[in-house]
């Protein structure tokens, strides 16, 4: 019994470690969605970043972590949001000032919208036959779709220090959200037709 | 020849030393960044862990165990990492996490061959 505790017991210990590490819980801050995207300053960015990692060899960095949330409401609705987690998101200082850094890393989460937009129009679109198993498929599709393009803005801009190609990427992403403004909506209506 | 590790305490026993293992990897990965997609280091760790559990249970139940139940504990060894890794996934995670099956299908095979010759060597020792 004595090895099953301390062992049991010595796990929790050291995962509890781990997951902070994924998800800082003891400076928690809930998920802010995409329409707050105002309020979020680099206070929010509350990860804790883990021994060693670097961005190519340099320790002064920050990322953000986004996701997207699929609620299937009691009427039929579909709700679907982009959420930024700060509790998962990382910044080298909470005090800095670099206004360049902080909208380099928004622009992520704008990209994350772009595709949220994207699935919700698709569902949209696709609302006299949709169903649950199709909603995953698609939302595994637009996550695939999204990573390739965090990857590429990441690739183009070097983490935001090409500032001409951070410039043409703000444009670029602020025209295709725009373009999709009419999905902006977090709530799909798909009731009667389900 | 099976009841030995099937009965419910060694099961216990296996289950909460592969939790422990699974910690001691989880939070090794935090400290030491680069383990954390390295399956061979990752495969070659667990191989070792699992090969002190091999002494563990001479200690606690006075049995040593013949190759093929090493290797039977091993396989329920690797599957409860594999449980626990996709429960973390699942609890802690999010979704645009990638859970890679593959990486731990190589977990999988590389710690029965590391665990394998780890035995072997506990053969020539006795000889």
């Amino acid at each position: 019994m004595k090895f099953i505790i301390f062992f049991f017991g010595a796990g929790i210990i050291l995962l509890s470690v781990a997951i902070m590490f994924d998800i800082n819980y003891f400076n928690y801050g809930r998920p802010i969605p995409y329409s707050q995207l105002q309020k979020i300053k680099f206070s929010d960015f509350r990860a804790l970043k883990k021994p060693g990692m670097t961005l190519y060899g340099v320790k002064e960095f920050a990322f953000i972590k986004t996701s997207r949330s699929i609620h299937n409401l009691n009427n039929g609705d579909i709700e679907i949001t982009t959420y930024f987690h700060p509790s998962r998101s990382y910044v080298f200082s909470n005090n800095i000032r670099d206004m360049d850094l902080l909208t380099h890393e928004l622009y992520h989460f704008h990209i994350s919208e772009y595709c949220t937009r994207l699935l919700r129009k698709e569902i949209l679109e696709n609302s006299n036959n949709i169903s649950n198993n199709m909603i995953i498929r698609l939302n595994k599709k637009y996550y695939e779709f999204e990573n390739e393009m965090q990857l590429k803005y990441d690739e183009d801009t070097y983490h935001s220090y090409v500032m001409r190609e951070q410039k043409k990427w703000e444009i670029e992403i602020d025209s295709l959200v725009q373009s999709l403004a009419a999905f902006s909506d977090p709530f799909i209506p798909v009731r009667s037709k389900k | 020849m099976f009841k030995v590790i099937f009965e419910k305490n060694k099961i216990i026993s296996l289950f909460v030393w592969s939790f422990f293992c699974f910690s001691v990897i989880k939070c090794f990965s935090v400290f030491i960044y680069f383990l954390t997609n390295a399956f061979l280091y990752q495969a070659f760790l667990y191989s070792i862990l699992f090969f002190i559990y091999f002494f563990i249970f001479k200690i606690r139940f006075g049995t040593r165990l013949t190759y093929l139940q090493y290797i039977t504990n091993s396989l329920l060894f690797i599957i409860g990492i594999i449980i626990f890794s996709y429960s973390y996934f699942k609890l802690v995670m999010l979704d645009d996490d990638h859970f890679n099956i593959v990486f731990f299908t190589a977990i999988f095979i590389s710690n029965l061959i590391l665990t394998s010759f780890l035995f072997l060597l506990t053969l020539i020792k006795r000889k």
